[in-house]
Formats: structure tokens, sequence, C-alpha cells
């Protein structure tokens, strides 16, 4: 058997997210698979399995949303739904099948349409438990977190103002990112409250889109690319959709991403992040999350993501480049598709094709996908260049 | 794909769909919904094995996975541990108009943290470590919404 450091993306599509009415759930997953195929330079007959994440029902049920889409009947493909780390849950198991040398060519994918779907933001009525965390929006869990990092780290909004502004910066230049313009300091504090402290600008948009990836052996893919990236870290945690239950639970830290990461680094042999990740694709939900995730992930002490963030410590020629996307802040957040988009972004950070965002001299990225209200679930995936 | 809408009138599709449902809340809760009901009573229930308090009240500790058929009534208040504001409205699905409060709070006499609403104060004068109190409904059907709100005490 084949390990899973053995494994190589060798191609990855994605079409533009945001407000895509023009285009349904097939549409997309056309644009971005095939764009992915054409990338790695295979045709279709060659997929001998996928894996599709999708969150919510109204988007697509089973592995036929892929097959109906670019029409590889007959080949098996597996539905995956892991909150928003769906997509990265997609790309996980397409990994492992690849390392386990059942298939030497498969698909992951993510999609998602959540506009057109009849409802307002995220929808959420039989969503979570009906007593514990009732009522609760997904802007209204994240918040909850602020309150005792302030306390206890004396985080502000301004802090939280940097992160959005930052994620602005990067995703502006990029041709398919949902919102391609900058926000001011003024502008993010100055927004109207969603759920305090979070305002309108510190939430990721509501977006439609979706991304692919086509993944094989190394000792393939260089038959078809010499760019080609391979995983060098991987770890996936659950935690539990009731964390108020948990009596150590402190709102301090997301528990699945520093469960993920320990194993993602360990996997890596990475002891010291900051000096070893060039670049992360952090889950940027709202800015709350990602002041959490860069701590968790040990990109900075606990405490200290808001002065890293202000400080410029994560912009894309900071120490870590953090969200060179734009991440879902501005790029967006197509729920089903986000995970395998951060992988799309790492590849081709790795590649050195992300015009006009390119993190010089990258070696090694990071997907890193959190799901669940107040963090749930996480996967991280890391990537690199280096044979 | 861009520009197909340049060679072809785009046809939508308008749907419609009510989705009225039920959902049984099991044999646990349903103990701890009578008593908040019919007596107005907050009870939780506690692991045999670690001591842990659940409220609301779970079958099975989580630590220890044994089953907690010893119940507690609570006093009913508690503490804030942190809370939101909601401002932004979501027509037929919020308990109440906004801005209002959601906090986690730590019920005296139990462990865990319970998500509820936060009632006859301010919204700006919320803190972490406030203490509070239930206000219940007087006419009460078994639903967390028995409980109105908590209100801050002295
Ligand atoms: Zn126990």
């Amino acid at each position: 058997m084949a390990d899973l450091k053995d494994v190589a993306v060798i191609g990855v599509g994605a079409t533009k997210f945001g407000e895509n009415f023009d285009w349904g759930v097939d549409d997309m997953l056309t644009m971005a698979c095939f764009e992915a195929m054409e990338d790695a330079k295979i045709e279709p007959e060659k997929l001998e399995a996928g894996w599709i994440g999708i969150q919510y029902p109204f988007t697509g049920f089973s592995g036929a949303t892929l097959s109906d889409a670019i029409k590889t009947y007959d080949i098996p493909i597996t539905h995956t739904e892991n909150y928003c780390v769906s997509g990265l849950d997609a790309f996980r198991n397409a990994c492992l099948a690849v390392a386990s040398e059942q298939f030497d060519m498969v698909i992951a994918c993510g999609v998602e349409k959540i506009t057109d779907q009849g409802g307002r933001g995220l929808p959420t009525a039989g969503f979570g438990h009906p007593v514990q965390m009732s009522g609760l929006t997904a802007p209204s869990a994240f918040g909850l977190a602020f309150p005792r990092h302030a306390l206890a780290f004396g985080t502000t909004k301004e802090h939280l103002a940097h992160v959005a502004v930052k994620n602005h910066f990067n995703g502006a230049v990029n041709p398919k990112a949902h919102f391609r313009r900058e926000v001011t300091l003024e502008q993010v504090m100055k927004a109207p409250i969603i759920s305090g402290p979070l305002g309108l600008l510190d939430c990721c948009p509501i977006s439609d889109g979706s991304a692919a990836a086509i993944i094989t052996r190394t000792d393939i893919a260089k038959k078809y690319r010499d760019d080609y990236v391979t995983i060098k870290g991987m770890g996936f945690a659950a935690y539990t959709n009731l964390m108020m239950y948990d009596k150590n639970f402190d709102y301090l830290a997301w528990r699945p991403t520093v469960k993920a990461a320990e194993k993602a680094y360990a996997m890596a042999g990475i002891t010291d992040p900051p000096n070893e990740v060039d670049l992360a694709e952090c889950h940027d939900c709202f800015t709350i999350t990602e002041i959490l995730n860069v701590e968790d992930l040990g990109f900075c002490k606990k405490g200290d993501g808001g002065p890293a963030t202000a400080e410029g410590r994560f912009n894309i020629d900071g120490q870590v480049a953090i969200n060179p996307s734009g991440g879902l802040k501005c790029f967006g957040h197509p729920i089903g598709a986000t995970g395998v988009r951060m992988v799309y972004e790492v590849t081709k950070q790795l590649q050195g094709r992300a015009d006009g965002r390119q993190r010089e001299g990258a070696k090694v990225g990071m997907a890193h996908n959190l799901g669940g209200l107040g963090g749930v679930v996480c996967g991280v995936v890391i990537l690199t260049n280096e044979k | 794909m861009a520009d197909w809408k340049s060679e072809v009138e785009e046809v939508v599709f308008p749907g419609k769909i009510c989705v009225p449902y039920s959902w049984t809340v099991g044999s646990t809760l349903s103990r701890w919904y009578v008593q908040l009901r019919d007596d107005g009573e907050i009870w939780a229930n506690r692991c045999p094995s670690c001591g842990t308090v659940y409220v609301p009240p779970k079958i099975k500790c989580i630590k220890c996975y044994k089953d907690m058929n010893d119940w507690v009534k609570l006093p009913g208040t508690g503490t804030i541990e942190t809370f939101t504001v909601v401002n932004k409205e979501r027509p037929g699905l919020d308990p109440k108009k906004p801005p209002f409060v959601y906090a986690v709070i730590k019920m005296d006499g139990a462990d865990t943290g319970m998500v509820h609403l936060i009632g006859g104060v301010e919204p700006e004068k919320v803190k972490v470590g406030m203490r509070v109190a239930p206000v219940l409904e007087k006419e009460r059907d078994g639903h967390i919404t028995d409980i109105k709100h908590f209100k801050p005490i002295a």
C-alpha cells in the first residue's frame, strides 16, 4: 500500500464564487470539474472514483449529483457531508482511496447553491439541537466567543476588523472572488451589527460556487506534470455539537482545530508552524473565527491573534500569509465547495500560478477548514511542492 | 457561459414550500419539560460515576457513558458565561424582535452551560459574570420558551 505522502494533486478548478443566479448546480460542477481535468490534462474516462462535498439537501443528494453533471456513469461516487468541512472531507476520502491503491485517478469536488433556496442567510430550521442550541444562528454561535476572548486577552473589535481588511485586500485582486474590493478599517467598524460584536463586514457572504481537484499517486503524477503538489500532512477531528455540555469548554479555542492540527503537524514533521508553513487558507467564516484559529494552529501564541493580525504578521508578505485568496470573508463560502476551493488556492500558490496574490517562494501551504456552530469538526491538509 | 442570456430567455421556476415539522424530545427531555410545564421547575440529572450535573439533562454522561437516573432540582439561578446581541432580524424565525441577547448560562448546581435569552435589561448592559434568574411564562406548553428569558438579579 502506498502512503498518504505518495498522493499528489495534478489539476484544480473553480468557478467564480458569488451570487451566481445565472448558474445551476450542474453548470457550476461542470465548470469546476472540467477546468480541473483540463488542468490535469485528463479526459473524464480516466476517472475511477469521485467524492463530492455538499452540505444542504437543496443543493443535491448522493454521488449522482456529480455523475449527472459530468456524465461519469458507473464509477463509485460518494457524497460527503460534514458541515463546512464537507468539501475538505471529500478531498480527504479521495486521498485515502488513492493511498490505498484501490484507485489510480480520482476526482474530489464540492458545490453549494445557496441563493434561490428560499430562505435568508444560512438555513437553520431543523438544523442543530432543538433545546441546547435553540435559535442560534452562525453569527450568534461564533459571536459568543468574543466576550470571553476579550476578557482573557484584551482582544478588541478593531482587532477583528483587521482580519476583514487583510482578507479583502488579498481577495480584491482575485478574479474568482465573490467580492473584488478592499474595505477600510472604518467601514468594518461602522458596518451594521448582525450579532454583537460581529458586524456585516465581520461575516463571510452567502455564496454559490464549486471547486474540484484531480488526485493521483506521485509515480503517476510525474507523467502528467512536473509541478504537481503532494500531501505532507493531514488531520481531521470531530468534537461535539453540544460543547456547552463540556465542562472544560472555555470559548477561547476551537478544539477540533487544535486536534486536527496536532495530527497534521505530527505527520508532516512540523514543530515550528510559523517558520515552516508559508501560507494557510484558514477558516474565516467570521473574523473572530480566524483570530482563534491562527492561535490554535500555532501561528502565534494563544491570545496574540488580534495584535499579530493588526501588526501585519499574517499579511501576504508577513510571517505566514493567512488567506492569500481572500478567504471565506472575501472569496466567498459556498459551504460544500469551500474545502476544495482551499486546496485549489494552496495548489496554485505552490505552483507559482496565483496571479497578483502570489506568496513569493511558497513551499508549504495549508488548507484549514472548520465546521459547525462554534467549531464542531475540522480538517487540516498540508501540501508541499518539495519533492 | 456567462453571456448565455443574450441568446435565450432565462426561465425561472417559482417554487413554494411550507414545512411544519415535529420532533420528539425523547425520554429524558420529556421528563424535564413536564417538570417545567406543570411545576415551573428546572431540573437536572447527575452522573452516578463522575458526579457531573447536566442541564438540560442527557440520557447518558458524555464522559462516562453511564445512565443518569439521579435527578436534582435546581434553584434556577445562574451566571452568564458569554453572550451575543442579535441585531439582524430573521422574520418568522427569531424568538423575539431584535435587538435581543442570547447567552450561555452556567446554572447554579449544574456543571454545564445552557443557551437562553436574557431579558429585562438593556442589551448593552449585559456582562460576562452577571447573575440571572428565570422568568417563566404563565401559560406553558412544554417548550424551551416556557422560560421566557433570564433576567439579571442583584
Ligand atoms: Zn460521568
